[in-house]
Parts: structure tokens; sequence; C-alpha cells
């Protein structure tokens, strides 16, 4: 057998980060809870999507935003060894600080060139009480921080759509509206299958061809059913 | 002894295979190459290689590669033709090169796509494919701009006996070994292109995204020189991995000559692909110094 030119060789990186809110107000009506259930219930749907394409490497990762932030898993994790631990709520909605904190670890490196566009999900329920446009700015700064998918799902009415929408950074998707515990599953299972299956493909395109964001195609969007009781809702 | 160095012609060993992302998604390869081999006193030699994007939105870039590696190499062999009997030569071509080529590279692209969608225009099952990838809207960015539907990649190495020029547009790779067996770089990455973007023939004012490096022959040449689509490089877990293939080419080429190399390449391709980055995967091989047993045929040929 002919020996290969080249040294080892590698399906591409795909970073999948969860951005979760785990301020005080998360923890009224189960909200943090209903979160923590609705990640560990896509987890296997996420592996068997991530089956479909031996050419990704999907790395999953979470970060957590109260009082400040935090990494609540910081190694990238290959999917098929990723576990859910608990997130816990109070304090405050520092979103900005975690947003720095995903940018510092999507700088060149320890990311590489090789890497196909991460995908970021920020779930939040309230309004930032940080600096939440510094932030933006230092993720948005990074090549990949403008490359990145990022998806925003609002977590009951209270939400500041509006600066959900600055981190998604074009209008051609809005955030998620989850007011329900089924609702917030529905959306968390379709960006850890659906979402992550588009990104994962690798299809080159024209610079010219694609805004921030959305250089790869998202599917459509889970539509969520009315709730069983006013009870349900968030 | 330098001299006689340069006298030795160049060979080229090319290959392309299909992505296994690619058979795996019904799609075809989307890369493209072309060898050129001039008649003449300089035995010179042109390899030009594409990459036909891969999004939903370039669903012809096949052809648009395959029309890339054509014109680029015919402008070039033109340049080349025009100069033959010039006093200063490399330096007529280089200016040509630097000042022309990309313009002309375009424009005729362009050209021929007007063309092509004259006679084949787009089809309705065409734009259900790209409506259903890309949804509605997408219909109306390919009407806007439907250079985007052939949308490919450039890279090109033009040797002669005194000089060596590169160009490229858009992501891949060109690597040199030296005879010390360094690895250099002739056109550097471009830290704009991650994520699977790249800059593209396709593109408004896409001449201006070219980078030429025009390199003259004073010194020893390089003993190999090394063109591929990106999906060689995004294959191999980094780059230092990625730039040993070129070194144990050379060392391949030394020890088991060059038809071992040819016989053996796509096979290699295939691996490479499949454990890597599922992309289609184009490589093109220019080297001097064959082994005495060994020597293969360089035609001009295609895919």
């Amino acid at each position: 057998m002919a020996v290969r030119p080249g040294g080892e060789l590698a399906a591409r990186p795909l970073h999948f980060i969860l951005i979760a809110d785990c301020s005080g107000s998360m923890s009224d009506n189960g909200k943090i809870q209903a979160l923590n259930n609705a990640i560990r219930e896509a987890i296997p749907h996420m592996q068997t999507s991530s089956d479909d394409n031996p050419n990704a490497q999907v790395f999953v990762r979470a970060i957590k935003f109260s009082s400040g932030a935090s990494w609540h898993i910081e190694k990238p994790t290959p999917v098929e060894d990723f576990k859910w631990f608990d997130l816990q709520a109070s304090g405050v909605t520092d979103m900005g600080k975690a947003l720095k904190m995903v940018a510092d670890e999507l700088k060149m490196p320890p990311m590489t060139d090789r890497a196909l566009p991460p995908v970021l999900v920020l779930m939040s329920d309230g309004q930032p009480t940080d600096s939440f446009e510094d932030g933006l700015a230092e993720l948005m700064a990074q090549g990949w921080g403008k490359k990145a998918v990022r998806i925003a799902i609002a977590i009951g009415d209270d939400c500041d759509l509006d600066v959900l929408q600055k981190f998604i950074g074009h209008n051609e998707m809005k955030p998620l509206q989850a007011n329900n515990a089924e609702a917030l599953v529905n959306y968390i299972r379709w960006v850890s299958t659906a979402v992550l299956k588009s990104a994962s493909s690798p299809a080159s395109q024209s610079q010219e061809n694609q805004v921030s964001g959305l250089n790869i195609p998202i599917p459509v969007a889970p539509v969520n059913n009315v709730p069983n009781s006013a009870d349900d809702v968030w | 002894m330098q001299n006689i160095e340069r006298k030795v012609p160049w060979n080229v060993i090319a290959e392309s295979v299909r992505g296994s992302s690619h058979k795996r998604n019904g799609l075809p390869n989307q890369d493209a190459y072309l060898v050129t081999k001039l008649e003449g006193a300089d035995s010179s030699l042109i390899l030009a290689v594409s990459d036909g994007h891969g999004s939903a939105f370039s669903f012809r870039s096949d052809q648009g590669a395959r029309m890339a590696v054509r014109i680029c190499s015919d402008l070039l062999t033109e340049m080349v033709r025009e100069s033959s009997r010039s006093q200063n030569r490399a330096s007529e071509i280089k200016r040509a090169v630097e000042e022309k080529l990309p313009k002309e590279i375009v424009r005729e692209w362009r050209e021929k796509i007007d063309k092509h969608l004259k006679a084949y225009p787009i089809s309705p099952e065409e734009l259900d494919v790209l409506s259903t990838a890309r949804g509605d809207s997408a219909k109306d960015r390919v009407s806007g701009n439907p250079y985007i539907i052939y949308g490919a990649t450039l890279l090109a190495a033009l040797i002669t006996d005194s000089f060596i020029i590169y160009i490229q547009l858009g992501d891949g790779d060109i690597l040199s070994v030296s005879r010390e067996g360094e690895i250099h770089c002739p056109i550097p990455r471009d830290e704009r292109l991650i994520g699977n973007e790249t800059t593209s023939l396709c593109t408004k004012e896409a001449w201006r995204d070219f980078y030429i490096n025009f390199q003259q022959l004073i010194d020893q040449p390089p003993r190999l020189i090394l063109l591929s689509t990106d999906g060689f490089s995004n294959s191999f877990i980094d780059n230092r991995a990625f730039q040993k293939a070129a070194k144990d080419f050379v060392d391949i080429i030394q020890q088991e000559g060059p038809c071992y190399l040819k016989s053996n390449l796509e096979g290699w391709l295939n691996e490479n692909s499949e454990k890597g980055s599922g992309d289609d995967i184009t490589v093109g091989i220019l080297f001097q110094d064959l082994p005495a047993s060994g020597t293969i045929e360089t035609n001009n040929y295609t895919i």
C-alpha cells in the first residue's frame, strides 16, 4: 500500500457555542430548568445530525452570563462526548461580557482558517445590564465573529428583541420567540440539527454573494403551536 | 552549471477527484484544470486550476471553472508567443500579465458566459432547485448577477526557462519547494478568505482581487511547484501537515519516480477528501530533475 503524501487528515472543525442567560429572572416560571431540559433533549439529535457529515467535526461549548460571565463548558467538546450540566439562575444580565469572551475564542489562533463557520446561539429572557454594544463590537471585530452563524432565542415576552436582532446582524432572520417550554425545546432542537447540518456542509461561494452571518443557508425555523393553557406561557 | 539546470524541461502531473460530500449530495466535480505545453526553444508550460463554487447559487460552476482554465491558458499562451522575438521578453510578459491579464481574463470569462446563457438560458428546474435551497429571494440575486451561477476561482503558473509567473484569484494554494527542501508560498494566503467565502471571477471588479508574482530564475529554480484547490489543504489537520505533502511529492518523484506518483495520486486524493474536507480536490505538480528511469509524457490535457 502506497504511503499517502502529507501529514494527518482531519474533518474540518465546526464550533457550536451556546451563550446562555442565567440571570435571576431565568428562575421565574421554571425558565432555567426548561432551558436545561431543552438542551439535554437536543443532544442525541445533535449527535445523529453530526453523524450525517463525516467531513465536519462538531465541537460544543457553553458560556453563561449573569453577574459577569464564565465558561460553563470551556473545552471544545466533540459532540459525541457532549454532556449537559444544569445551569443555575441568579444575578443580572452581563451579556456584553459573554460576547467578549466568545470573541476571544474566535481569534486566530485558537481558531484556524480551515474551520467551518462557527454557530453561536444566544438565549436570553431580558435586557443586558452591561455594555452589550462593546461586547458585540469585539465579537464582530473578529473574522470568525463576522462569518459566524448567529442565532438568537428570546425566552419569554420580556426579552429585548432589538438587542437580539443586533446580535443576528441582518434582517433576513428574526430572533426566535420561545414563549413556553415546548417552543424552547423545538427551537434548540432545530438549531442543533437543521442549522448544524447546514453549517457543516462545505460549499464555497463568492464574498459578494452573502451578508454577514448568512454565509450558510439557514433552514426554515419550526412554527410553534399555541400552548395548551395560559399557565404554560412565560 | 545553473544554465544547464535551467534547461531541464518541466513536467507536470495533475489529478482531480470528485469530493466525497459531492458524491453524497449528487453534485459533480466542480474543479477543472488545464495543462498547456508550448512548443519552442524554452519549453514553456502553463498549468491552470479552477474551483467552481459549491454554493447552490453557483449551479453551473463546473462549467465556469472549465471556462476559466481555458481562457487563462489561452491568454498566457498568446502573451508568450507575442513576446517570443522580443529582446526584453521577461519584462514584456511581466508587464502584460500584471497590467492586462486579470482584466482580460474577467472580460473573456464574462463574454463566454453571456454566450452560454444565450445558448442555454436558466431553466425553471434550475431556479426551482435554487429557491428550494436558498429561498425565493435567491432568484433575484441570480438575475441581478448571473455570473454567480458560474462562479469560480483561478490559480495558474507559467513556467519558462528564465522566469515563473504565479497567478491567483480566490482560495486555493500555491507552494514551491526549493532545492534545499524549504517551502515557500509565492502568493500568501488572503486573510479575508475564511468560512468558505472566496474572491471570485463572478464578483464585480474581480480583476482587483488577482494576486500575481513574477519570479526571475536567476538562481536555481524550485524543485517542485504545487497548485491545489482548497479541498486539498482543508483536508489536513493543519498547515504543517499540508505543506508536508509538497515535500513528500518531491521525495516520491526522486525515490519512486513520477509514474508511481501519477498512478497513485487519484487514490490519495480520494482518501484526502473522504477523511478530510469532503470537497473536490485538484492537485497539479510541476517538477524538474526526473530520474533517468521513469520519464512521463507531458501533453496538453484537461478535465
